[in-house]
């Protein structure tokens, strides 16, 4: 592992189909005066899955918060479609079309299924749009259909991860964000959740942004990927590049 | 045989009372988790409205009954914006202290404005008494069981039918989620509160036809309905319901059978009943947490 402070090793790749979507472009950011993020620079393009991995204490999960307006980005700014989203919140971020899934589990345990769903649209007041969309939903995700009348509360890990899924598509987004999907699944579970995500982008055009502890996974799943060290990005490039470098294996997926 | 049945009218006559005023403090807990101490003294005020209302105005409190609800409701949503919202995120204790700071002054703006001699709204029924066999209920007593029964199940289906009440329960259940999907969490905690004051409005109105009513007697509400919210569990409305019957009944009975003191020690037997169920079933009669129905 490198002791100074890495540098990009590995060069953009060209593969990556459509235009920028996203783009964080040296973002500085941090908690009470401390900065976390030295100047982050990613972007993701129309269509992809893009993978942020990194070590614990890296800051990938400040990168979430910096792009989803959770934490104050102090220098540098993020640019959504081609609008300046640095300082928006969620609220806002939602209505231009980007959606998120935290963490820490977000389904409300004592509504059921369909309630949880039907507030993912509490933005819209047209009840027949939500209808018509929970049916979409249900039909992407056959499982929460099934159990549309159970509270969430009750649902398996899985379950919960495909409603809080299910319940960021219903506002229609078209980009996701993603903060460590994989937490608290099975490696079963996180396959498959994967999976449906790879099915989402090839049946609904969704582009992903994923932030993952879970490097070999997230970037074999990814089309391209960034790897986070101490607050600035050491490599990045095709998921598979990145599984192949031998720094990167070195330095965090254990050789 | 007959002192026991007539006991059980008036306990769950009282117990119907005592569910509205206690959901009310218990709506405000689960969504925001403020205990609100000056919960019997926003009763009070709302019998004391109703009292007014017919005084000055000759309405009935049945006809004043959506006026307190609108006037509570903008009431609370003042207060919470005001006053609590901006100690919300600091120290626990900082709601508590606001409100019962807020319990005093409204007593003391009361007695200022009406004195402490206690008041009674009048009502066209006020003297009728409806006589079934051997059983007494005064007409104003069951006008505020029906009305209480009536607002508590539109409390309900407001919570479990509408978006807007989903979407508080929502808020109660998670409120980073509630975030995520676009919920303005201040603006849930500020209509909690609001609603929740609303109730007790209502309530005091009901109650200020049935008995005399005084600037001073809203701690003991206060009291009560925490006592109530505890060990119904704080959330279900029906664990709420049955709580309420619960205490009115045994201060019913304590004020049949022992004559005199017999209301004062109703209201220590419930806090002593509070200490035995939270020693054997921490968790309530049914289970604490967020806002059900």
């Amino acid at each position: 592992m490198p002791t100074s402070v890495p540098e990009t090793h590995t060069k953009e790749s060209s593969i990556a189909p459509g235009e920028v979507m996203l783009e964080a472009a040296g973002v500085i950011a941090g908690y009470g005066g401390f900065d976390i993020l030295h100047g982050i620079d990613l972007e993701v393009r129309r269509g992809e899955i893009v993978s942020v991995v990194g070590p614990n204490g890296s800051g990938k999960s400040t990168v979430f918060k910096a792009i989803y307006g959770l934490i104050n980005v102090r220098q540098g700014m993020v640019v959504f479609e081609g609008e300046n989203v640095t300082a928006m919140g969620p609220q806002e971020l939602l209505r231009t079309g980007m959606a998120m899934v935290p963490q820490l589990s977000t389904v409300f345990p004592s509504l059921n299924v369909y309630e949880n769903l039907e507030l993912g649209m509490y933005l819209v007041r047209d009840k027949a749009r939500v209808k018509t969309r929970i049916d979409d939903i249900f039909d992407l995700f056959p499982r929460l259909a099934d159990r549309r009348a159970q509270y969430a509360g009750t649902l398996s890990g899985g379950e919960r991860r495909a409603l809080e899924i299910g319940r960021s598509l219903m506002l229609n987004p078209r980009m996701i964000l993603m903060d460590e999907p994989s937490v608290g699944l099975s490696p079963i579970l996180t396959k498959e959740m994967f999976q449906q995500l790879r099915e989402l982008r090839d049946t609904a055009g969704i582009t992903f942004l994923l932030i993952e502890q879970n490097a070999r996974s997230a970037l074999e799943l990814a089309d391209r990927g960034y790897v986070i060290q101490r607050g600035l990005v050491s490599h990045t490039g095709t998921g598979e590049a990145l599984l192949g470098d031998e720094e990167v294996r070195r330095a965090f997926l254990g050789g | 045989m007959h002192t026991l049945i007539q006991v059980i009218i008036d306990g769950v006559i009282l117990g119907g009372f005592y569910a509205l005023m206690a959901q009310g403090l218990s709506l405000i807990f689960g969504i925001m988790r403020v205990i609100n101490l000056a919960h019997g003294e926003f009763l009070i005020l709302g019998a004391y409205m109703a009292w007014v209302a017919q005084e000055y105005l000759g309405l009935d409190v049945l006809m004043t009954l959506p006026l307190l609800i609108a006037l509570g409701f903008g009431f609370g949503w003042v207060v919470s914006r005001v006053v609590i919202m901006p100690v919300l995120e600091r120290h626990e204790l900082m709601p508590l202290l606001i409100t019962f700071g807020l319990a005093s002054v409204i007593a003391g703006l009361l007695t200022v404005t009406f004195t402490t001699t206690p008041k009674v709204t009048t009502a066209a029924y006020s003297d009728s008494v409806i006589s079934l066999l051997d059983y007494r209920v005064s007409v104003s007593k069951a006008v505020m069981l029906v009305a209480a029964l009536v607002l508590l199940t539109m409390l309900t289906l407001f919570l479990n039918r509408t978006k807007k009440g989903k979407a508080m329960k929502a808020t109660a259940q998670n409120r980073e989620a509630a975030r995520i999907v676009g919920i303005n969490v201040t603006r849930m905690y500020c209509s909690a509160f609001g609603l929740g004051t609303a109730v007790a409005f209502a309530a005091g109105g009901l109650f200020s036809v049935t008995q005399g009513f005084h600037p001073f007697m809203g701690g003991l509400f206060t009291l009560k309905a925490f006592v109530i919210v505890v060990l119904g569990g704080g959330g279900r409305v029906s664990g709420t319901l049955a709580a309420a019957m619960f205490v009115g009944i045994i201060e019913a009975g304590l004020s049949g059978y022992v004559s005199n003191i017999g209301t004062s020690l109703g209201t220590a037997a419930a806090f002593v009943l509070v200490v035995v169920v939270l020693a054997l079933r921490p968790e309530g009669i049914s289970r604490l947490g967020g806002v059900r129905a």
